[in-house]
């Protein structure tokens, strides 16, 4: 089980993330969700073990990331919301460096690279530099690199980010099959519809703190709206947004 | 109001377009391959222009010194082709670090392409900012040379005013003239390669071709230094032909300095020199090099509309034999699979990283080019080349001394500082093996190539036994070097974040020239010793293995398992305290 415990970042002296606490537990799917600049990001960031929390801890199993941080890095896999990957390098190196990195047998991790680029649609490309890839084709070198070693823990920070429609819905599909393998899956998202196709629990983030953790389902009963969307506006967006379209239209006209 | 109407009247203005544009590349040529000027790119423009300004001043004041003591009878003309041919170096070495950049690239075109800018404006605006570019050098290089082109020659001394003014006119109207020259001959020199052999080839033999330029202007700098600090005397040589009328005519016609020369002479209304009128090439030069320039940079544009389908398959044939091959290195020295994944991390960026490359090819030339000085320093005849001396024995410990310093510097600049995440995702416990598996790549893929290559050298030279042992005792000096070197690092090559600077060359490079000398005499004469007595080199392998095995015991215990792997560079503090609250004993 993943536990996070009253953790907060703060950046100089602003948290970003501030006494946020939930657990996971193996086979569960969690949508983490929130506006631009609410902490999602930061969440993951923390869990990957990218970035030190200011206050609070993660717990693994119970023991805490810090004492077993590289037991623990070797269980999860990561897909990070910026698509920031070396462009000198193709597909395959790349794969194969993380790979080696991830210290999957040589035998296995040339199949499984070679396999999950065909998958992916990559076959063509594989020795091609990714400097000259689409970001869908980045987006896939990734979602690759963060499951070739079969991992405990998924973070998903908005793995679908320029993804076609066929690969978003193999996406979805895998992740609901990991899931019911027993891994513990945080999914991080704008695209509300597909949170709700594939969590059955959301966290909601406003301004770096939980306002809602439940269901969906019961979050629907009990906020009285039809779908995951209107929840979504009803506890985070504070402006009228049809005002501000309207002001940024009269902008581009000057 | 209607918005719309007025947005879709709205025509661009190309002259605004090409002020825009003119900057952008203007500022363009700050940010190349070689140097970066990202940061405090105004500081440190300010701090190379004066570098240069006042080492060029001091070059016009030592080739006029000897105006304040000796009247000048009509000869004067000489000491200017040296200063024109010293501007012609200055300003080739600048266009040798701004190579590809130079012309309009992909980035320009896939940038500029979708935007409604007239191809023209794009080519007058790069062409606009080359001559800014070499104007602001131009200034720079004559800022304070002019000063004494217009003071010490006895002609203007005599002179009022305004005669003065016509001397400084002259004088950096000429000088603008050969900077521009200069520059705009290397922009048609790299136009000509690029649309001669193709981009793509072109990037692929770029390197070494700018390497050799890098090399040829160092020996041709040393050179000049040569004739500033002793003169022409024992050059009879160059005095026979400068003193010799015909063949100075005829050398007018094809030597660029001395076109610039008789129109430095023009402007000042001295037509008395041997090779009187060739200033009319400087006009068809520059007529050719102008119109070459927007010709070459056409056809450029054109290619690149075209797309170089760069997909070709690799023949399948080789791709298998370069596999087994891969297979059986990796099972052999490559066992490791952190080794395995750091060794070719190494590989696959030097091989693609154009920046990195000649960040070490630099270094290299700059070892290069200290060999003929090295030859000249010991007085070193044809005859005696063949013969085992010291300085024979020292071109390779200066070529790969400055390769691995290149090379130490360079694995410190990231590649992409951004996407070091997945190394920090992925770090194991044992961090050893992502510095082994360093120490193997510079092995294999930089020193082991060289020796080949110096073997092949000193094979042809000397005996093959005798080229055999000065290789090995190379080598294994190299791997001891590299063992040095790299004993406090810590970080992963190519992918962390660095602090440039650390090692204060601005105020310790006499210390290390110092150092360096006395290393490379001291190297040399053991390596005499162990040739002479060949029986001595199981003792030197012994030595060597043993420092190597110390060095590798203290970096397990005292560096590896203590530490992390450094991703961030710490910077250093402003100012160092005291630090009085701390007892004495502590400190």
């Amino acid at each position: 089980m993943l536990e996070l415990k009253n953790l907060t970042k703060k950046f100089q002296v602003i948290p970003v993330v501030n006494d946020v606490s939930f657990s996971v537990k193996p086979g569960e799917t969690v949508g983490y969700l929130g506006p631009n600049g609410a902490g999602k990001s930061t969440t993951i960031k923390m869990l990957a073990g990218l970035l030190n929390p200011t206050e609070g801890e993660i717990l693994y199993n119970g023991k805490n990331i810090k004492k077993i941080i590289y037991e623990y890095k070797q269980k999860i896999g990561y897909v990070p919301e910026n698509s920031e990957i070396y462009p000198h390098l193709s597909a395959f190196d790349y794969l194969m460096m993380v790979g080696r990195l991830r210290k999957i047998p040589k035998k296995k991790l040339k199949t499984k690279t070679i396999e999950l680029l065909r998958l992916f649609n990559l076959s063509i490309e594989m020795d091609m530099e990714i400097a000259s890839y689409s970001k869908g084709m980045i987006q896939k070198v990734l979602i690759s690199s963060a499951i070739m070693h079969n991992p405990e823990i998924l973070l998903l920070d908005e793995p679908l980010n320029g993804l076609d429609v066929t690969t978003a819905l193999v996406i979805r599909d895998l992740v609901k099959k990991l899931s019911k393998k027993g891994k513990i899956i945080i999914y991080s998202s704008h695209i509300l519809e597909i949170v709700e196709k594939i969590c059955r629990r959301v966290i909601i983030l406003h301004k770096g703190s939980i306002v809602a953790d439940d269901t969906v389902s019961k979050l629907r009963n009990l906020m009285k709206l039809p779908s995951l969307e209107q929840i979504f506006d009803q506890l985070t967006v504070e402006e009228d947004t049809e005002a501000i379209a309207n002001e940024i239209n009269d902008i581009i006209r000057l | 109001m209607d918005f719309n109407k007025i947005a879709s009247n709205r025509i661009p203005n190309p002259f605004l377009q090409f002020n825009i544009l003119t900057i952008h590349f203007f500022r363009r040529l700050f940010q190349n391959d070689m140097v970066s000027f990202e940061e405090q790119m105004q500081e440190r423009v300010i701090g190379i222009l004066s570098i240069i300004a006042i080492f060029s001043g001091m070059v016009a004041y030592l080739i006029l010194a000897k105006y304040l003591l000796i009247p000048d009878t009509g000869n004067s003309w000489i000491e200017r082709c040296v200063f024109i041919t010293f501007c012609m170096l200055i300003m080739s070495f600048v266009a040798i670090l701004e190579w590809d950049i130079m012309v309009p690239d992909e980035r320009d075109h896939a940038n500029l392409s979708p935007l409604p800018i007239k191809t023209s404006t794009i080519f007058l605006s790069k062409f606009a900012s080359l001559c800014l570019f070499v104007g602001l050098f131009a200034i720079s290089i004559n800022a304070i040379s002019t000063l004494s082109f217009i003071s010490i020659l006895p002609q203007a001394k005599s002179l009022g005013l305004l005669s003065i003014l016509k001397y400084g006119i002259a004088h950096i109207t000429t000088m603008f003239l050969v900077c521009l020259f200069s520059f705009l001959s290397n922009v048609f020199f790299i136009g000509i390669l690029i649309n001669f052999v193709g981009y793509k080839i072109f990037r692929r033999i770029s390197l070494y071709i700018r390497t050799f330029f890098i090399i040829v202007y160092v020996l041709l700098f040393l050179f000049f230094l040569r004739l500033l600090l002793y003169g022409w005397e024992n050059l009879s040589f160059l005095e026979k032909f400068i003193t010799n009328q015909t063949s100075i005519r005829i050398i007018g016609k094809y030597f660029p300095p001395l076109w610039f020369t008789d129109l430095y002479e023009s402007l000042l209304g001295n037509t008395k020199i041997p090779f009187h009128g060739s200033s009319k090439y400087v006009l068809i030069s520059m007529g050719i090099l102008i119109i070459g320039f927007f010709i070459s940079t056409g056809i450029q544009y054109k290619n690149f509309l075209k797309k170089i389908d760069s997909s070709k398959a690799k023949n399948r044939f080789l791709k298998k034999v370069q596999s087994i091959l891969t297979g059986a290195f990796d099972t052999i020295f490559l066992r490791n699979a952190v080794q395995c994944s750091i060794y070719y991390f190494y590989k696959k960026t030097l091989k693609s990283s154009m920046f990195h490359k000649m960040r070490i090819a630099s270094f290299v030339a700059l070892g290069i080019g200290i060999i003929p000085f090295q030859l000249a320093f010991n007085e070193i005849l044809p005859k005696t080349l063949t013969g085992i001396n010291k300085t024979m024995l020292s071109i390779p410990l200066i070529i790969y001394s400055f390769l691995l310093l290149g090379l130490r510097g360079v694995i410190n600049i990231p590649i992409k500082l951004e996407a070091n995440w997945i190394f920090q995702l992925t770090e194991g416990k044992n961090t050893r093996h992502y510095f082994l598996g360093l120490k193997k790549a510079i092995l294999f893929n930089n020193i082991i190539p060289l020796f080949i290559f110096f073997y092949i050298f000193y094979s042809i030279l000397w005996d093959r036994i005798t080229a055999f042992n000065h290789c090995i005792f190379g080598l294994v000096l190299a791997v001891l070097i590299m063992e040095i070197l790299l004993i406090n690092y810590s970080k992963i090559p190519f992918a962390c974040s660095y602090l440039p600077g650390k090692e204060k060359m601005q105020f310790l490079w006499l210390f290390y020239l110092i150092i360096f000398i006395i290393y490379i005499n001291v190297i040399t004469q053991i390596e005499l010793i162990l040739l002479k007595n060949p029986h001595i080199f199981v003792t030197y392998f012994l030595v060597i293995f043993i420092i190597i095995l110390s060095i590798r015991f203290y970096q397990v215990f005292q560096i590896y398992n203590k530490n992390k792997i450094q991703y961030e560079e710490v910077v250093d503090p402003v100012m160092i305290g005291l630090d009085y609250k701390t007892p004495t004993h502590i400190r």
